[in-house]
């Protein structure tokens, strides 16, 4: 299967850059866009959406609680 | 939609910064050239920009690789009219936009929409099949 991935890049009137990933699923998308993010710069800020979420493999999740 | 970074340019590729120079209207020199400030006091850069008077603006390799811009800013916008905050930004902007196409189209990524919106932000999208 092909797969469209894009990247949304809006440059700021003062150079900050703002690169949102489409179409690329789970922790891939990281790595999609830091070829980028290294060549510009230094990464300010980052957020991840739903999508992230969306792993593509199932994942055990171990949840630890501590109790003072 | 996946992620979304926010990136602080930092000038490193000597080619880009040339052609951000060029969109802006400027001149460059390079090799062993001088930033000139007052009463012909210098210093030494890599590359500068002519603004056709007695200052000029100049940009030096730092140790850790980006360059730095170097100016008597004073003499620079007195003389010129150029303040360092709008020729730092309309430099940083123009910059990011050749690196992100330059870096893009390495990658195989073809560009799909390439505009100038009304508060003057670049926006472009970048696609790719795999």
């Amino acid at each position: 299967m092909v797969l469209k991935r894009e990247m949304e890049i809006e440059i700021d009137r003062d150079g900050k850059v703002n690169i949102k990933v489409k179409g690329v699923q789970g922790a891939d998308c990281l790595e999609f866009s830091q070829f980028l993010e290294e060549a510009l710069g230094e990464t300010v800020e980052q957020e991840l959406t739903s999508e992230y979420y969306q792993l593509p493999t199932p994942t055990e999740i171990t949840v630890q609680q501590t109790r003072q | 939609m996946s992620h979304f970074t926010k990136v602080q340019t930092k000038i490193t590729d000597l080619d880009c910064l040339k052609q951000a120079l060029e969109d802006l209207q400027y001149i460059c020199r390079e090799g062993e050239v001088r930033v000139r400030g007052w009463r012909g006091q210098w210093s030494q850069a890599d590359l500068v920009a002519d603004l056709g008077g007695p200052y000029n603006i100049g940009f030096r390799k730092a140790v850790q690789g980006h360059y730095e811009v170097v100016a008597d800013w004073w003499g620079v916008e007195m003389r010129a009219g150029i303040s360092q905050a709008k020729f730092v930004n309309d430099l940083n902007q123009r910059y990011a936009y050749h690196k992100v196409l330059s870096e893009v189209r390495k990658r195989g990524f073809s560009v799909a929409e390439d505009e100038t919106l009304e508060d003057n932000t670049i926006r472009l999208v970048v696609r790719k099949w795999s």
